[in-house]
């Protein structure tokens, strides 16, 4: 029952560990896609500082939540430089 | 008659698919000509001090004594001094510099900026280029700024820089940053309010006094320097200066300045 316990704990923890990176490398990637269309934000790449710090110390929830947090970010600015692409014309000036 | 009202559907639908620079500067200076009604739009070349009596009044007293005059000296020397091929920037710039009123100009399929043209000079003769924040450069802008004071702002856009004109323009109205402002939403929509204590300038004559000292920095900088911290205020990442978005910022903030004189380098909080 141990045994099978303390599996259940390796392979719980396991998953934590791969979910916190794979969030991570998501966000990573939808950042540089950001800056890419020059609309990145400053608090996504400080998101994902906070959070690779917080995988190093250990803490795979903070890291997971962090990350979760840059993601969003990170899309939302893509949204944000998509959904410019036309919208700033309703904001020039006509004379 | 069918024909007719698509016609005309066709024609009531349709956006303005290119707006004329002409057009555009003067929807812009009117704008401000009645949101300040008694601020004539030449003023604005003096940014949030055209706006607020008292601290227009602190900054004359700070500009009799103008810490970027060391700038601007340093400047005139370097301006004149031999590169190693025996020539000189007179060589690549008419009029002793005085031709920050001619730039950016649309040269080789590009926004050329004044400190592009530098560097460009420095190039043709030998010279390596200086980095776009360095003192040198800095000096060298400064003096070409000082020797243009009061030459009025002549920006034209011919047919081929009007996708980078567009372009600039488009960077200007777009809202970015995790506070979704566009440039446009603090330098016209809520341009003479205050943000804590400082009062929002308008657009209108943001680029005829750089390179600017601003007291905060304690140097001599560039324009991009500011685009980088406007940016950055909006919670957005500044690009690189000199880059090509920030290069056609400019073309089209001093296509909106047209008709300003140059009162540059300045200084600033």
């Amino acid at each position: 029952m141990k045994t099978l316990i303390f599996i259940v704990l390796v392979s719980l923890a396991q998953v934590a560990l791969a979910d916190a990176a794979a969030v991570i490398k998501e966000a990573e990637a939808l950042n540089a896609k950001a800056r890419s269309m020059e609309n990145a934000w400053t608090p996504t790449a400080k998101l994902i500082a906070e959070a690779k710090a917080a995988q190093v110390e250990g803490d795979e929830v903070r890291a997971s939540e962090t990350g979760e947090r840059a993601r969003m970010l990170a899309e939302a600015s893509i949204r944000q430089a998509e959904l410019e692409r036309e919208r700033w014309k309703t904001r020039q000036l006509v004379n | 008659m069918q024909r007719l009202l698509t016609l005309l559907l066709l024609v009531l639908t349709a956006g303005p698919a290119w707006t004329d620079p002409a057009a555009d500067r003067e929807a812009m200076q009117t704008f401000y000509e009645k949101r300040f009604p008694s601020i004539p739009v030449e003023s604005h070349a003096d940014g949030a001090y055209a706006m607020d009596a008292a601290k227009r009044a602190q900054w004359q007293e700070m500009e009799e004594f103008p810490p970027y005059e060391f700038t601007v000296d340093e400047g005139e020397t370097l301006f004149s001094t031999p590169f190693a091929d025996g020539a000189d920037y007179t060589d690549c710039f008419a009029g002793a510099g005085a031709v920050k009123h001619t730039y950016p100009r649309f040269e080789g399929g590009e926004v050329v900026t004044l400190e592009m043209a530098v560097n460009q000079c420095r190039q043709a003769h030998g010279e390596a280029a200086l980095a776009w924040d360095s003192e040198e450069l800095m000096a060298l802008v400064a003096y070409m700024a000082y020797a243009s004071r009061d030459e009025v702002i002549d920006i034209d856009v011919p047919a081929e820089a009007k996708a980078a004109y567009e372009r600039g323009k488009q960077y200007y109205f777009s809202r970015r940053g995790q506070l979704n402002f566009s440039c446009s939403h603090c330098h016209m929509q809520i341009s003479g309010m205050q943000l804590r204590a400082e009062v929002l300038s308008a657009s209108v004559g943001h680029v005829t006094h750089w390179p600017t000292y601003r007291f905060k920095w304690q140097e001599v900088g560039p324009l991009h320097r500011r685009f980088v911290e406007c940016n950055e205020q909006v919670g957005a990442e500044g690009l690189p200066y000199q880059s090509q978005s920030y290069r056609e910022l400019e073309y089209f903030l001093t296509v909106m300045s047209g008709g300003l004189p140059i009162n540059g380098p300045a200084s600033r909080k």
